[in-house]
């Protein structure tokens, strides 16, 4: 299977580089087009959507843009259930697109950092995705890739609504911007629901990343815009921007009260997460996300080695149902998941055996 | 009666199913019955209690209005919160403006506009040009019509003045396209 390449390299927006990526683990911005004169994915055709899919195909093809050269083709129809959540899992494509038929795919570009959905709600949904809190750089990407494609592709346009998309909600720019943000510090001093209802009410949609409800596995949010009308894209980046800065900031003041008023504590807290992950022998994918989001939390702290940041992030990917299977290349029930879960990250983890920064005290 | 029996997981095959999913993968339906631990497990997602269809369908009047490009009815997108294509957005202008409101607080497109789009606009308003007699070729006949008729006739007219347009468009004679769209935005006017 093709997507079998992904596997050997690490997505390049898990690299944990990029300004604040100690707190924020990516940006995103998706844009979403369709082309003028076809209906819409989820009133098209399979014959629509095979002429769309093959005419974005051959367009991403022929161009000599640096951006898409050597990217993946991939037709959704042709992969198996495990191939499928193994995108979703590394957010190269979404849940929808993963349940589409025939006339669906994705194009992915040698970094993991593009990604063209075809004929998933929309015609087209390209996304970005970079480490690190970089939404100008994200735009200037996806502005630029927008611009090579709409030179061959006539995009369903109007000047009164600007982009026309299968639901209103994207209308306009069809723009959602979004940063993912690990907010450990906010959640344990039960600071965060204050923090998110002002997001919210500043017109921003937050969203744990995993986890159901108003849980949030891993403490990792998701704060993205919701209007797409009525601001051009430069504004509804720059007001994502500020008040993402802002939750940095709280966050920041908050480990800052950690660390001089409860430092045993946090210490002993990321310890335990430590040898829980390097010891253990059965894991849950739930417990997982927990342990790592206090590990993350150790590195940021400087109680572990800076060097483990990156391992992280591969890990939080890595352990996810389908990305474990195709590691093993065969499927695996759920308790043999949560034994292989466990073997891999002992593996990793112990391979970075030099973790610690033991503090002075101990060596007395 | 006998109470319906609870389905457990196909998966866990422990926890009671209350994900119910069903995908259709070359014309064979395959149902799963899923707890919500395996669904997430199995990525799943667990339906919202509110959907966009919903929403829709709480703040809009029914209505019969149909879409000529793709068939679909104000009803069907206040069922499915969805549009059919590009063209719905001018069919249903009247009726969608109070979503698009709610939605954005704007209706107003302020952002990025297609080069090509640009290039069009730019073509169709750079000059008044001053239109040849032989185009919008007819005048209107002087003869009384019924209100009604003299408004057929118009309806007429203007779908052929938009073919014509349609036509000068693709041709590139845009002096043309442009007397033309002048002719219809007065026919439309007097409707």
């Amino acid at each position: 299977m093709k997507i079998q390449v992904l596997l050997k390299k690490t997505s390049e927006w898990l690299n944990g580089t990029g300004p604040e990526s100690d707190l924020v683990l990516s940006s995103r911005i998706r844009i979403a087009r369709n082309i003028k004169g076809f209906r819409f994915p989820g009133k098209a055709t399979s014959e629509d959507k095979k002429k769309i899919l093959s005419i974005v195909e051959s367009v991403v093809s022929s161009s000599k843009s640096s951006m898409l050269k050597g990217s993946l083709f991939v037709h959704i129809h042709e992969l198996d259930d495990v191939d499928r959540q193994f995108l979703v899992e590394r957010h190269l494509i979404s849940p929808e697109l993963s349940n589409a038929s025939t006339g669906s795919g994705v194009i992915i570009s040698n970094k993991e950092t593009i990604s063209i959905m075809i004929n998933e709600e929309d015609h087209l949904r390209i996304q970005v995705l970079h480490s690190g809190l970089q939404l100008k750089e994200v735009w200037k990407t996806i502005d630029e890739l927008d611009t090579e494609l709409e030179k061959t592709l006539d995009f369903a346009f109007s000047s009164k609504f600007g982009y026309l998309t299968a639901c209103p909600t994207n209308l306009g720019t069809g723009i959602r911007a979004s940063a993912m943000l690990h907010l450990p510090a906010l959640v344990y001093s039960k600071q965060i629901n204050k923090v998110l209802h002002a997001t919210v009410k500043l017109g921003l949609a937050v969203r744990g990343l995993y986890g159901e409800g108003s849980e949030a596995l891993g403490n990792l949010f998701q704060i993205s815009n919701q209007a797409s009308l009525g601001m051009n894209e430069t504004e509804i980046i720059e007001t994502l921007s500020k008040v993402v800065r802002q939750i940095i900031m709280y966050e920041k003041n908050q480990r800052r009260y950690l660390i001089n008023n409860n430092l045993k504590e946090v210490e002993d807290r990321v310890w335990r997460a430590y040898g829980s992950l390097t010891t253990a022998r059965i894991i849950t994918s739930k417990e997982t996300i927990g342990l790592l989001s206090t590990l993350r939390m150790g590195v940021d702290l400087g109680i572990l080695e800076s060097h483990l940041r990156k391992l992280v992030n591969e890990l939080l990917i890595l352990t996810q149902p389908a990305n474990l299977q195709k590691n093993f290349d065969r499927k695996l029930n759920p308790t043999e998941r949560d034994i292989e879960r466990a073997n891999l990250i002992r593996q990793k983890l112990v391979r970075n055996s030099k973790a610690g920064k033991e503090s002075k005290e101990d060596e007395k | 009666m006998e109470p319906e029996e609870k389905k457990l997981c196909a998966i866990c095959k422990k926890k009671e199913a209350v994900v119910h999913y069903a995908e259709i993968l070359d014309g064979v339906i395959k149902k799963l019955d899923l707890c919500e631990t395996c669904a997430i497990e199995k990525g799943i997602e667990t339906p919202t209690p509110f959907s966009m269809g919903d929403l829709v369908g709480a703040i809009t009047e029914r209505s019969e209005e149909t879409c000529e490009q793709c068939g679909m009815t104000f009803d069907d997108f206040r069922k499915v919160g969805r549009l059919g294509c590009d063209l719905c957005y001018e069919t249903f202008q009247e009726s969608l403006l109070s979503i698009i409101e709610q939605i954005h607080r704007s209706t107003q497109h302020k952002g990025k506009i297609p080069s090509r789009f640009h290039e069009e606009k730019k073509k169709f308003t750079a000059k008044k040009v001053k239109c040849p007699p032989e185009y919008p070729v007819q005048q209107t006949p002087a003869a009384p019509f019924s209100q009604e008729d003299s408004d057929a006739m118009k309806l007429k007219k203007i779908q052929s003045l938009e073919q014509d347009l349609k036509s000068a468009i693709s041709a590139e004679e845009f002096e043309k396209a442009a007397c033309l769209r002048d002719e219809l935005k007065k026919l439309k006017g007097t409707l």
